[in-house]
C-alpha cells in the first residue's frame, strides 16, 4: 500500500513544483505574454499621441506668438518732438507703435482717426488740449511720404 | 549691389534732393532731371522716353529710405513685417511661386490677439442661428461625419491688399501684392450646413463670429457679414484642414470660414458662429469706411463718413510676379527674361496677363492657365526681351474675365484704402 501512496505523494509533489516554477515562484521569471491589442486600441493610443504632441506644439507656438506681441517698446521708438511721450502713453494699450510709424498722414486725417479709435475701438475720447498735443506730434512726426501738393501745386478740389 | 545701394543713401542723406530728382523741380521728370536720375540710379534709362510724367521710377518708389522690416514667426518663412501687436505679415512676392501656398508661407492677418490652441479640437463647437428653422450647434468632430467633406484649392486675399498703392496714403496696413493664398482647404460647404438648419424666408445677411478677443481685451476682435448668397455658393467651406494639415494657430484653429474672392476678414478665423439676418449685420468691421468703396468717387484724400459707400464683395484683378524680385541685378548681356507668377480676380477668371519694360508702350502677352477649380488662382508664364543693358522696370498687368484690366494707378481712393489694385513695378538692373 506504501507505493501507490509514494507514487501520488511524487505526482503532487512534481505538479506543485512544476505550477509553482510556471507561476514564477522561483527559476526564471517570464512576463506574462500581453493580449495583442486591437487595432481600435492601437488607433486610440497614436490619436492620443498626436493630440498631445499637437497641443503641445500649439502651445508653443501661441507663447512664441505672445512673446512677439509683447515684445517691451519705449517712447524712444518714436521720433523725437513734443508730445512724443503722451502720444506714446496714450497710444500704446492696445497695439504697438508699428500701425502709428507706418502711417504717412495729413494733420486733418490724424484727427478724424482719433474719432475713429474712439468709436469704433473703444479708445477714451482724445478731447482739448491733449489732443491738439497728440494730433500736433504725430502731424509733424509722421507727414504725408510725397509732397502733398504734388506736381501740381495741391489738389484742386481740397479746399480745407 | 554698390549702385543700388546708392539710391537708397540718396534718399537717406538726402531725401529733399532725392525727390526733387524724382519728380524735377517744376515736376515733370524731363531731359536734365532725367538725366539726373539716370546718375542717382547709376545706369542709364533706356526707355526713358515712355516714361510716364511723374510717375517716380520703381527702385525709387519702392523701399525709399528704409527698406521693409521682416520678421521670422515660427514656422513662418521669412515675412515682410506690418506689425507686433496686432500681429501681421505680409508675403514678398517671390515667395509666392508655389502652386498650393504652404502654411510657412501664407500672409498673418489679425485684428486682435490671437486665441490660446484648445486641448480638444474635435469637441469645439459651432452654432447656426438666427433667420432659421432649427438652430444647429454641432461639435467640428461631429461635421465632418455628418456633411460631405471636400477640398478645394482657394484664394484668401486681405480686403486690404495693394494698400500702399494709394496716393495720398490711406491708414492701416500698408500691404503691397502680398496679402494673397492660395492654399487647399478641406472642410464642409456652409451650404450643407445653413440648409440643415433650414433657411426662413427672411434670411438675407449672415453675420460671423470668432473666439478672437479685442486688442483692448473689450469684445470681439471683429465681426463681419455678407449677402446670403455668397454663403450659399459652392466653395464658402466650413474649413477645418490647410494644405491636409490642421489649421495652425495663427491661421484660425481649429476651425474656420473660407470665402474665397472676397475679403478675407469675412473668413472668420477660430469661427464660433454664424447668425443668419435678415439686414445687413453691424458687427465691428462693418459700416462706415471699413471694407467699404465709394460708388460715387471721392476726392483723393478728403474726409467721408462712408455712408455712400458700398460693401466691398468680389476682389479686384491683381497679379504677382514670383521669380523675380525687386532691385535684382543681371549680368551684362542679358537679352531675355522668363517670367512667372499668379494671377487671379475674386469671383471672376483671368483672361490675360501682359508684360512690359518699356514703361507701358508696347506690351507683351503671357501664357495664362486655367485655374485648378474655380477660385483658384492662376498660373501665368512667358518670355521678354531686353534691347540692351541698364536700369528696367517689368511691369505686369493681369485683365479678368470680364476685360477690367490692372489699371496704371490706383483708382476710387477711400479713406481705408481698399481696393488698390495698379499695374505692378519691378525694377532691375542689367550690367
Ligand atoms: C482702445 C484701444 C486703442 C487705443 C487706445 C488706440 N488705438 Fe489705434 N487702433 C486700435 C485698433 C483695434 C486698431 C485696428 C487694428 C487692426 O485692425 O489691425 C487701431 C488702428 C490704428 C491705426 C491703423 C489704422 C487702421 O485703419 O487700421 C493707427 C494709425 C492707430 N491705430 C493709431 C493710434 C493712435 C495715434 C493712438 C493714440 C492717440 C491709438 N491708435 C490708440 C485700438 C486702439
Amino acid at each position: 500500500m506504501a507505493l501507490p501512496r509514494l507514487l501520488i505523494g511524487l505526482i503532487v509533489a512534481t505538479v506543485v513544483v512544476l505550477g509553482l516554477h510556471r507561476a514564477g515562484v522561483w527559476g526564471v521569471r517570464h512576463p506574462p505574454e500581453p493580449y495583442p491589442p486591437t487595432p481600435a486600441a492601437l488607433a486610440t493610443a497614436r490619436a492620443a499621441q498626436e493630440a498631445a504632441a499637437r497641443e503641445a506644439a500649439a502651445r508653443e507656438e501661441a507663447e512664441r506668438l505672445a512673446a512677439i506681441a509683447q515684445r517691451a517698446e519705449t517712447p524712444e521708438v518714436l521720433p523725437p518732438g513734443h508730445g512724443r511721450e503722451e502720444t506714446f502713453g496714450y497710444c500704446t494699450p492696445c497695439h504697438s507703435t508699428a500701425v502709428i510709424r507706418r502711417s504717412r498722414l495729413s494733420r486733418e486725417q490724424w484727427d478724424e482717426l482719433m474719432d475713429w479709435m474712439s468709436e469704433k475701438h473703444g479708445m477714451n475720447p482724445l478731447e482739448g488740449e491733449m489732443r491738439e498735443v497728440i494730433v500736433d506730434y504725430l502731424a509733424g512726426a509722421f507727414p504725408p511720404a510725397q509732397p502733398a501738393g504734388g506736381r501740381h501745386g495741391g489738389n484742386p478740389f481740397l479746399t480745407d | 549691389m554698390r549702385r543700388e545701394r546708392s539710391i537708397q543713401e540718396l534718399y537717406r542723406d538726402d531725401p529733399e534732393r532725392a525727390d526733387a530728382l524724382a519728380w524735377g523741380r517744376r515736376g515733370a521728370l524731363k531731359g536734365g532731371a532725367l538725366a539726373a536720375m539716370g546718375a542717382a540710379l547709376g545706369a542709364a534709362i533706356p526707355f526713358a522716353g515712355s516714361m510716364p510724367r511723374g510717375l517716380l521710377p520703381a527702385a525709387l518708389a519702392q523701399g525709399g529710405a528704409q527698406g521693409p522690416q521682416y520678421i521670422e514667426l515660427p514656422g513662418k518663412a521669412r515675412l515682410i513685417l506690418q506689425g507686433e501687436r496686432p500681429l501681421n505679415a505680409e508675403t514678398p512676392e517671390t515667395l509666392l511661386d508655389d502652386e498650393v501656398t504652404p502654411a510657412e508661407k501664407m500672409f498673418v492677418r489679425n485684428n486682435g490677439s490671437v486665441p490660446d490652441p484648445v486641448p480638444e479640437p474635435r469637441a469645439w463647437k459651432i452654432r447656426i442661428d438666427g433667420e432659421v428653422n432649427a438652430p444647429l450647434e454641432i461639435t467640428l468632430g461631429d461635421l465632418e461625419s455628418r456633411f460631405e467633406v471636400v477640398t478645394r484649392r482657394l484664394q484668401m486675399e486681405c480686403g486690404g491688399n495693394g494698400r500702399a498703392f494709394f496716393v495720398p496714403q490711406t491708414r492701416g496696413n500698408q500691404w503691397g501684392n502680398g496679402a494673397i493664398s492660395c492654399a487647399e482647404w478641406t472642410g464642409v460647404r456652409l451650404r450643407d450646413l445653413l440648409q440643415a438648419a433650414g433657411l426662413k424666408p427672411g434670411a438675407k445677411f449672415t453675420g460671423h463670429h470668432g473666439a478672437d478677443r479685442h486688442l483692448s481685451g473689450d469684445g470681439p476682435a471683429i465681426s463681419r457679414g455678407m449677402r446670403i448668397e455668397k454663403a450659399m455658393e459652392e466653395d464658402t467651406l466650413v474649413a477645418f484642414r490647410m494644405n491636409g494639415a490642421p489649421i495652425p494657430q495663427i491661421h484660425g484653429a481649429p476651425v474656420r470660414l473660407i470665402v474665397p474672392g472676397w475679403p478675407g476678414s469675412l473668413s472668420q478665423k477660430w469661427f464660433t458662429r454664424l447668425e443668419v439676418l435678415d439686414k445687413p449685420h453691424t458687427g465691428r468691421g462693418m459700416g462706415g469706411t471699413s471694407y467699404r468703396i465709394p460708388v460715387v468717387p471721392i476726392v483723393p484724400g478728403s474726409r467721408n463718413d462712408g455712408a455712400d459707400f458700398a460693401d466691398m464683395e468680389s476682389m479686384p484683378v491683381r497679379s504677382v510676379l514670383t521669380n523675380l524680385a525687386h532691385g535684382t541685378r543681371l549680368p551684362a548681356g542679358t537679352r531675355a527674361l522668363d517670367l512667372r507668377g499668379h494671377a487671379w480676380a475674386g469671383d471672376k477668371e483671368i483672361s490675360a496677363v501682359h508684360v512690359s519694360v518699356d514703361y507701358g508702350a508696347t506690351w507683351q502677352a503671357m501664357e495664362v492657365k486655367a485655374p485648378a477649380n474655380r477660385h483658384a488662382w492662376q498660373r501665368w508664364t512667358g518670355r521678354v526681351s531686353l534691347p540692351s543693358d541698364g536700369y528696367f522696370e517689368v511691369w505686369y498687368r493681369a485683365t479678368d474675365s470680364d476685360g477690367r484690366m490692372q489699371p496704371h494707378v490706383a483708382g476710387n481712393w477711400n479713406p481705408q484704402g481698399y481696393g488698390a489694385n495698379p499695374v505692378s513695378r519691378v525694377a532691375i538692373l542689367v550690367g
